[in-house]
């Protein structure tokens, strides 16, 4: 939850305040030794946030961290994406980003072998690999000059998703973590792109043998799925709106806490606003007992 | 957009009796209903579904000539010739910073498509509304409501929260009392100072309930992605009575007769179940508003 | 804090909007009271009870408030906020009182504690009364002393405040308490007594509803209401029927329906077959019964209407004296007594008033307000405002005409006077006015006016150019230099309109430095002016004209006989008098031309009274004459306005002040063409050209004046000349009827006359004098405001004018009145007018008119008949038509002592008939006491 505090007059050299809340046009220092981060600039010799977020110094850098934008990502960072068209040689994927995100025809996986030369025919065949509206799960690895990231599948973990549905985040709740791909004891996988868009599926157990099985990677069909791991999904999916809709941040321990606190309940009577409170609340308090 | 699995998931959950949030498929999400929330209008509502969702009503009720009539529908036609009703006005739009994932010209559409229905439902008996009622001086003058519709939000099932959001506001909307003298035939009016008079008949106003076909079954308040799942959708608008007001067939899919009738049957059902829900909150609502408790508002 | 208000207003389209507005709340408004320690303001209130006056207390009450023994006032802001909708004038008094008075204005609607927010269902009169209580309440509590009146006539609220345990009276009961005598008669009626004869009804007013839905369909029109002059229960309004001006007639009581002098009402056009008859009767006072119609007389039926309902009252304070028959004798002197009031004004009804004073107001002249007049009340509710003076008394009898005829005759306010110039009267021309102006000052000018006159609008002068022709200019005197637009002075001149010339004084519409010093063209002295020069043949042919500003030295100012004598005389070869005579002879020809195209030569009874050098009191009377310098002057001030016009109308079509004479309707004419048929006279009144000829030709040999006299009644079949925005009417519509010319204006004389120095702006701006001239001067609508204002007629061009008009022949009434006081004279008279009751003639020699009935003593019969057909009056052999010459004796009933108003006492001698004059010994002094009605 946010604290706001009353914001005092930035008149001292130090940034200090741990959670301190500024506005646009909020002067955030006049000390002209603070070297300016994002979400910062300078206006007659004094530091003024561009954006409404948290201050966040890391020595000498004073950048501010917007409470609301959209995705911005990191080399390296987990994206849920949605295809969105084809291009040539490449897809352009959604990623509720400011633009739409490039995965390249030379960084996906393909199947017949972990290095291969791309042919015409895979050019051809792009669409038996990628259609448009497929979910993937996929690594930033590098950006554009304009800004826009370039994906790639390049390892098991990533790919086609199926066996599951999506759930949508603002990408400022998303908490970075060690491990965005989480197994919970249902039965249920969870994708935490950092993008916001997040794949709730049924467990699937690959085993090493089906690691080097390309023809796997792109099947579009999905496996059997029984009434309780849809059920077990749906109480996932419902945990996950019910943090959205609180403004909590997610992550692996707080969807554990809240699918244990939730068994109780039917996942339908999870929607109702009341209900989602008070589990949070426990949630957290859980949290803070265990720190 | 969507993808073949995701249509798979969603399909065969439903075939299996549970949707991706685990509601049924004749279930609907919770929802909120405000109403008296905009002071300039005679009469307003609002109502947000978890889940996205957000529609704005507003009534502002002017008066005009009965003659001026300009439309190019045949049925308004034949209640254009009455010289002694009033009339409903419709319009929907849709707010440029809602969240829809389609395009200009079909966010277009869809509003003159839920414009011209809700013309047609409400201009006539079948709409509730006692308009010879509306009528102030016969042959001459006449309240006209003006009814606007705004969607603030998309959340999926916006055709039922805007029906259910005109049923809330014209519940709301109030007359001032009108004085009509006459002198050797020629008729002037007076009107009151303050809205006092409720808009007779506002009880029969129907609600509309939306089925959307998934593969031979069907769900109510669909998701934007179990929208996408279907190929025809049946609204249908049913009134306090049971009695069916209007029916409208939506996508570009056929549908079996057997599968409509059957879609028919269970939109009424749930139509009544919506309408006496609505019904003790909106008595909630006018408690609300006679003891000046302030409204919510928009959050 | 903030609240929103909402209401639903019906707009003048006929749409319906809701209006919502935001109201804000505060902690911070002051209570007024000096003792309070909270609140810092500083107010006019001084210690002791305080009153909290309820609305309809300010509204009715107005007289009542502006005395000096009502102090201590709250006044909370719904209260002038609702007074402010009901009355905009009486709002406008209790604001001007504020400042002068111990008054708080409390903002009680934005005050947190005492705001109160409107119930379901509660009216808006309601709130309002709840919210003054309320107010009160929080005085009470707020200063822990309970001397806080609410007073209100109103019982409900009274009581309810009582319940509150607040102190609460009535008007009557709080007035009752203060120590001073005549103020309890200042308390306006409300719930009346009513009439002893109950019986009588008058119908029902429609209400505003039915009135408007009438007014859309036709069947109602709407009109105001002008009471005639000889008959106060007959009256006429002009209503517009498809688009075309016609005059309703509306007579008897019933059919008046309480409408008063100026009353905007809502008429009903009665069928044919109950329309009356043209011959009205005289009624000057109260008579028994109302004079019914004969139903056989069905002659010269004109239209007939009744009024239903009353749009807008537009009443104001009267002058008059109270009616002695309705005074009782009684010894008690201060015993509250219902009396009745005559208005100087004949076309206003009997007001009824309660008051102490009445024997002490007995002969002498008081202002009264009306009331109310309720519909089972034969005469209107008012109330006693002041004392003006003795009846007869000069000073007193000028004043009043002067209100009753609402001039503003205040002397000049110090801010008004602080925009004369600083020099006073030590003002002179000097070099730095001379930018832009040329330099006249060597010219023969000279200036022609009546003896004693001081302020010289005009002068002229005519020069023999090389070429044969003649340069001629009128300068006028240049107002507008001192005057500039918009100061203090200026706006007081417009409010003026205009001087006012009565007999005696003159009230002046310019301070008297401007008016008869610096504007005034004095002769030997440099002034500014504005010149109009022409180049004219001798055939008076014009052949150029240019304006332009100047300084001139004006070498003569004449009299009209002086320049008669110079002009006569033809020894006198001097550049001046050649100037006269040049002019004279260029003038002759120009009014040729103007009667060749149709001008007309009007005539009017004016006389002239000589006074007796000590007492003011007029020796004699004189007919004015026009001689030829008359005639002079005034061709060339015709010539300049009608130049001048087009000049402005050209450079500023939409917002020329212009002046318009309409052409009168062809049926105001035919009285008068049937009473000259008979003497063989035709009168053709089509156009001007043809009126003007029928009128040459009126002429009787044996009768001298028979044709001024014609002139006279034309000259009353003619409508008012008018002025107006030039924005406002099509070019057709300018046309002055008795000038015959296209287009006119009023320029020459703006000492005495705001229009024409409006008029001299405009010129100004045309010639590029002005550089930057006030954009009102462009601005249409400022201009149609001030010819004839918006629904307020006050500060009115037209509106004064006519106002000062009546004025001075009011003035000249009275002098006449005084001149005839002791005296019995015998003159000559003309019947000019036959009515069912008696006869009207007009005495030439003193240019007054009088009635003589055909019934002289009441009590007898009627001595003289009426024969309808032959619109003549008839006893025996002897008849009397119009234009009749007879012989009357002229005496004066004085005004006071038989409670009726001053007037002139008329009595047939020639021919001669028994029962016409009275025999000598009985004067008619007190007349027989009459049962109070």
């Amino acid at each position: 939850m946010l604290i706001l505090k009353p914001a005092s007059h930035a008149d001292d050299m130090e940034v200090d305040r741990k959670e301190e809340i500024v506005t646009p046009g909020q002067v955030i220092t006049k000390d002209l030794a603070f070297m300016r981060g994002h979400g910062t600039f300078t206006l007659n010799e004094q530091l003024v946030a561009s954006v409404a977020g948290k201050i966040e110094r890391v020595n000498k850098l004073v950048s501010v961290k917007p409470l609301k934008t959209r995705f911005n990502g990191e080399i390296g960072d987990v994206v849920v994406g949605r295809i969105a068209e084809l291009g040539n040689k490449r897809w352009r994927v959604d990623i509720q980003g400011r633009q739409e995100a490039t995965l390249l025809l030379s960084s996906i996986n393909l199947p017949g072998g972990v290095q291969r030369r791309k042919n015409e025919a895979d050019e051809m065949e792009m669409r038996s690999f990628f259609a448009e509206g497929d979910m993937l799960s996929a690594e930033v690895q590098a950006f554009f000059g304009d800004g826009g990231c370039s994906l790639h599948t390049r390892s098991f973990k990533y790919g086609k998703l199926r066996n599951g549905c999506l759930v949508v985040a603002p990408s400022a709740l998303i908490k970075r973590s060690k491990s965005h791909f989480i197994s919970l004891s249902c039965g249920v996988d969870v994708v935490l792109g950092l993008n916001g868009y997040i794949w709730v599926q049924k467990h699937v157990f690959i085993s090493p043998e089906m690691q080097n099985q390309p023809e796997g990677l792109y099947i579009n069909e999905n496996d059997e799925i029984s009434m309780e791991e849809r059920e077990a999904i749906s109480r996932v999916c419902n945990i996950i709106t019910a943090l959205v809709n609180h403004k909590q941040m997610i992550y692996e321990t707080i969807i554990v806490f809240m699918y244990e606190n939730s068994l109780e309940y039917q996942p339908v009577e999870l929607l109702s606003a009341d209900l989602q409170k008070s589990l949070i609340d426990s949630a957290i308090s859980q949290l803070e007992a265990a720190e | 957009m969507i993808s073949k699995v995701e249509k798979d998931y969603i399909s065969k959950g439903i075939a299996a009796g549970i949707r991706n949030d685990g509601r049924g498929p004749n279930e609907s999400r919770q929802l909120e209903l405000e109403t008296g929330i905009i002071n300039q209008a005679s009469g307003s509502c609002r109502v947000s579904v978890r889940g996205g969702t957000e529609v704005l009503v507003g009534i502002k009720v002017s008066v005009g000539d009965i003659q001026e009539l300009d439309t190019r529908d045949e049925e308004e036609e034949a209640m254009k010739n009455r010289a002694d009703v009033g009339r409903i006005v419709c319009s929907v739009e849709c707010s440029p910073s809602a969240k829809i994932v389609l395009d200009k010209r079909q966010i277009e559409e869809m509003c003159i498509l839920y414009t011209q229905i809700l013309n047609r439902t409400l201009n006539g008996p079948q709409g509730g509304l006692d308009l010879y009622k509306l009528c102030i001086i016969p042959g001459s003058v006449c309240w006209i409501l003006n009814i606007d519709v705004l969607i603030l939000n998309y959340g999926g099932s916006v055709f039922d929260a805007i029906f259910m959001a005109v049923r809330g506001a014209i519940h709301n909307t109030r007359l001032a009392k009108v004085k009509v003298e006459s002198t050797d035939g020629a008729f002037d009016f007076e009107v009151e100072d303050d809205e006092t008079e409720v808009l007779e008949g506002r009880e029969n106003v129907p609600v509309a309930v939306t089925a959307f076909q998934i593969d031979k079954n069907h769900v109510i308040d669909a998701m934007p992605l179990e929208e996408q799942c279907s190929d025809s959708s049946v609204s249908v608008m049913v009134n306090k009575h049971g009695k069916l007001c209007g029916v409208q067939k939506g996508l570009k899919g056929s549908l079996e007769t057997s599968l409509l009738i059957n879609m028919i049957q269970h939109c009424q059902n749930k139509g009544q179940e919506v309408i006496s829900a609505m019904d003790s909150f909106l008595a909630q609502e006018e408690r609300r508003i006679i003891d000046l408790v302030e409204p919510v508002g928009f959050r | 804090m903030l609240f929103s208000k909402s209401f639903i207003k019906k707009t003048k389209k006929g749409s319906v909007i809701k209006i919502v507005k935001e109201h804000y709340l505060r902690d911070d408004i002051d209570c007024g009271i000096p003792s309070c320690s909270s609140c810092k303001t500083e107010s006019q209130l001084t210690d002791g009870p305080y009153i909290i006056p309820d609305t309809n207390m300010l509204y009715h009450q107005i007289d009542l408030m502006e005395h000096q023994g009502m102090q201590n006032i709250i006044i909370l802001q719904t209260v002038l906020q609702e007074l402010k909708h009901k009355s905009l004038p009486i709002y406008q008094r209790i604001r001007n009182l504020i400042p002068k008075k111990q008054i708080y204005v409390f903002c009680n609607e934005h005050h947190r504690e005492t705001f109160v927010k409107t119930e379901m269902g509660e009216s808006p009169n309601d709130r309002n009364d709840r919210a003054i209580r309320r107010a009160t309440e929080w005085y009470v509590a707020h200063c822990n002393k309970n001397n806080f009146i609410l007073v209100t006539d109103d019982r409900d609220n009274r009581q309810k405040a009582i319940k509150q345990g607040l102190a609460a009276k009535s008007v009557r009961e709080y007035v009752e308490t203060l120590p001073f005598k005549d103020i309890l008669d200042l308390v306006a009626n409300h719930d009346e007594v009513l009439d002893a004869q109950n019986s009588f009804t008058y119908p029902e007013h429609l209400s505003q509803i039915q009135i408007s839905a009438g007014l859309k369909s036709g069947a109602f029109h709407q009109g105001v209401l002008s009471i005639s002059g000889h008959n106060f229960l007959e009256a006429t309004t002009i209503i517009k029927h498809n688009n075309e001006e016609k005059t309703i007639h509306i007579v008897g009581r019933e059919h008046l329906n309480r409408g008063i002098q100026g009353d905007v009402v809502a008429i009903q056009v009665l069928p044919e077959s109950e329309w009356k008859s043209s011959i009205s009767t005289i009624v000057e006072e109260e008579v028994a019964e109302d004079l019914n119609v004969d139903e056989k007389e069905k002659i010269d039926l004109v239209p007939t209407g009744k009024v239903v309902g009353i749009i807008k009252r537009n009443w104001r304070p009267y002058c008059g004296t109270i009616d002695v028959s309705s005074v009782q004798q009684t010894s008690t002197l201060s015993a509250v007594q219902s009396v009745f009031f005559w208005s100087m004004d004949k076309r206003i009804p009997k007001i009824r008033i309660k008051t102490r004073q009445a024997q002490d107001l007995v002969g002498k002249r008081i202002i009264v307000a009306i009331d109310s007049w309720e519909k089972n009340s034969r005469y209107p509710a008012g109330h006693f405002v002041r004392v003006l003076g003795e009846v007869g008394d000069k000073q007193t009898e000028t004043e009043v005409l002067l209100l009753e005829h609402d001039v503003p005759f205040a002397p000049f306010s110090p801010l008004v006077l602080s925009f004369l110039p600083e020099e006073g009267e030590n003002w002179i021309v000097q070099d730095k006015h001379l930018a832009n102006r040329r330099d006249f000052r060597g010219w023969d000018i000279c200036s022609i006016d009546p003896p004693g006159c001081t302020d010289i609008d005009d002068a002229l002068h005519a020069k023999l150019l090389p070429n044969g022709n003649y340069q001629v200019g009128v300068h006028i005197a240049d107002v507008s230099h001192f005057v500039k637009p918009e100061n203090a002075m200026d706006l007081e001149a417009q409010r003026r309109g205009t001087t006012v010339y009565l007999v005696d004084k003159r009230i002046d519409m310019l301070p008297g430095l401007l008016g008869t010093n610096l504007c005034s063209l004095r002769s030997n002295v440099d002034r500014l002016a504005f010149s109009c020069i022409w180049e004219i043949t001798p055939q008076a042919e014009i052949l150029s004209c240019e304006y332009t500003k100047s300084v001139i030295r004006s070498k003569n100012s004449f009299t009209y006989d002086e320049a008669q004598a110079r002009l006569d005389d033809p020894n006198m070869n001097d550049p001046v008098s050649l100037g006269i005579k040049a002019l004279n002879t260029l003038a002759k020809q120009l009014r040729k031309k103007r009667m060749e195209a149709g001008a007309l030569t009007l005539a009017s009874p004016e006389v002239r009274f000589r006074m007796e050098n000590d007492s003011q009191d007029p020796v004699d009377v004189e007919m004015k004459e026009l001689k030829d310098t008359n005639a002079l002057v005034e061709e060339f001030m015709l010539l300049a306005n009608i130049y001048v016009a087009k000049k402005i109308y050209d450079t500023f079509p939409d917002s020329s002040l212009l002046r318009r004479h309409p052409k009168p309707p062809a049926n105001n004419f035919e009285p008068l063409i049937k009473a000259v048929a008979p003497l063989g006279i035709e009168i053709d009144p089509s156009t001007s050209k043809t009126l003007s000829d029928s009128l040459d030709n009126a002429v009787l040999p044996s009768d001298a004046y028979f044709n001024k006299l014609i002139r006279i009644m034309t000259t009353r079949c003619m409508m008012q000349a008018v002025y107006f925005c030039s924005g406002t009417l099509s070019e057709p519509d300018f046309w002055h009827y008795g000038l015959a010319s296209p287009i006119y204006t009023h320029f020459t004389s703006p000492i005495r006359r705001y229009s024409d120095l409006q008029v001299h702006r405009l010129l100004a701006a045309c010639i590029g004098y002005e550089k930057d001239y006030s954009s009102d001067l462009v601005d249409k609508t400022k201009v149609k405001e001030m010819c004839d204002g918006k629904m307020i007629i006050n500060l009115v061009l037209n509106y004064r004018h006519r106002m000062a008009q009546q004025a001075a022949r009011s003035s000249v009434e009275l002098y006449t009145h005084l001149f005839f006081k002791g005296k019995t004279l015998q003159e000559e008279a003309y019947v000019i007018r036959i009515l069912k009751n008696g006869f009207v003639v007009l005495i030439p020699k003193y240019g007054v008119e009088g009635i003589i009935y055909s019934s002289p003593n009441p009590d007898e019969p009627a001595v003289l008949t009426l024969n309808a057909e032959e619109n003549v009056l008839v006893n025996g052999n002897i008849r009397i038509g119009l234009f009749n010459k007879v012989k009357v004796q002229i005496t004066v009933n004085e005004a006071g002592e038989a409670g009726q108003r001053s007037k002139l006492c008329l009595e047939l001698i020639e021919p001669s008939i028994k029962g016409m004059v009275k025999p000598a010994e009985s004067k008619p002094k007190a007349k027989k006491q009459k049962t109070k009605k």
